[in-house]
């Protein structure tokens, strides 16, 4: 179980090493857009390795907490819902880069970045939760 | 055997874990807008993911 504590260990602190400490961009791109299509990747890695360890680990995390699994269910109904929302809103940004655009752009990733704290949250109580 | 789901665990966390750290190494390093072929990759790839196993809710 010490394994699965490192596992979520650093799912927490590798992204937020790689979002925040070599992070640049393009002179010419949009930092917004860019930012966008970033956490779109992150959030479908992130999701599908999470469900992936939670489908092959279910009893054990279960003794963790059940409320990951909870979570993972929740991902697994809007999770895809989620990401294609906030990949749609990025491309109609791209061609019409409106303020209205902008604002639809930044209300979507706004729930998918809820969503990637909410999987903080849930590898943070598997993380320190002492396990049997 | 006691350490066989020990041997278990730490292969399927290093399987998870190779491609997840590749995939946000890859997020991480994007420093401009994704051309249309780029854009209509990943929109192949969210279209796709649902088809995985671990993608299905336990009610289906």
């Amino acid at each position: 179980m010490k394994l699965l504590k490192h596992f979520w260990l650093l799912c927490l602190a590798v992204p937020s090493l790689l979002l925040f400490g070599c992070a640049t961009i393009d002179k010419d791109a949009n930092a917004l857009i860019v930012q966008a299509e970033r956490t779109q990747k992150i959030a479908l890695a992130t999701f599908d390795a999470f469900l992936r360890f939670e489908f092959e680990n279910r009893a054990s995390l279960e003794r963790v907490s059940p409320d990951i699994h909870k979570f993972a269910e929740q991902i697994r109904r809007d999770g895809k819902k989620w990401i294609e929302s906030a990949h749609l809103l990025t491309q109609t940004y791209k061609a019409n880069r409106t303020e209205e655009n902008k604002f639809s752009l930044m209300t979507g990733l706004a729930v998918l970045e809820a969503a990637l704290a909410d999987s903080r949250k849930y590898i943070a109580t598997a993380a320190v939760t002492p396990t049997p | 055997m006691l350490y066989l789901p020990l041997i278990t665990g730490a292969v399927s966390l290093i399987e998870r874990l190779v491609p997840l750290i590749t995939e946000w190494r890859k997020a991480a390093k994007q420093s401009g807008e994704m051309t249309p072929e780029e854009d209509a990759e990943f929109a192949d790839r969210i279209r796709n993911i649902t088809s995985q196993p671990w993608w299905k809710p336990e009610d289906q």
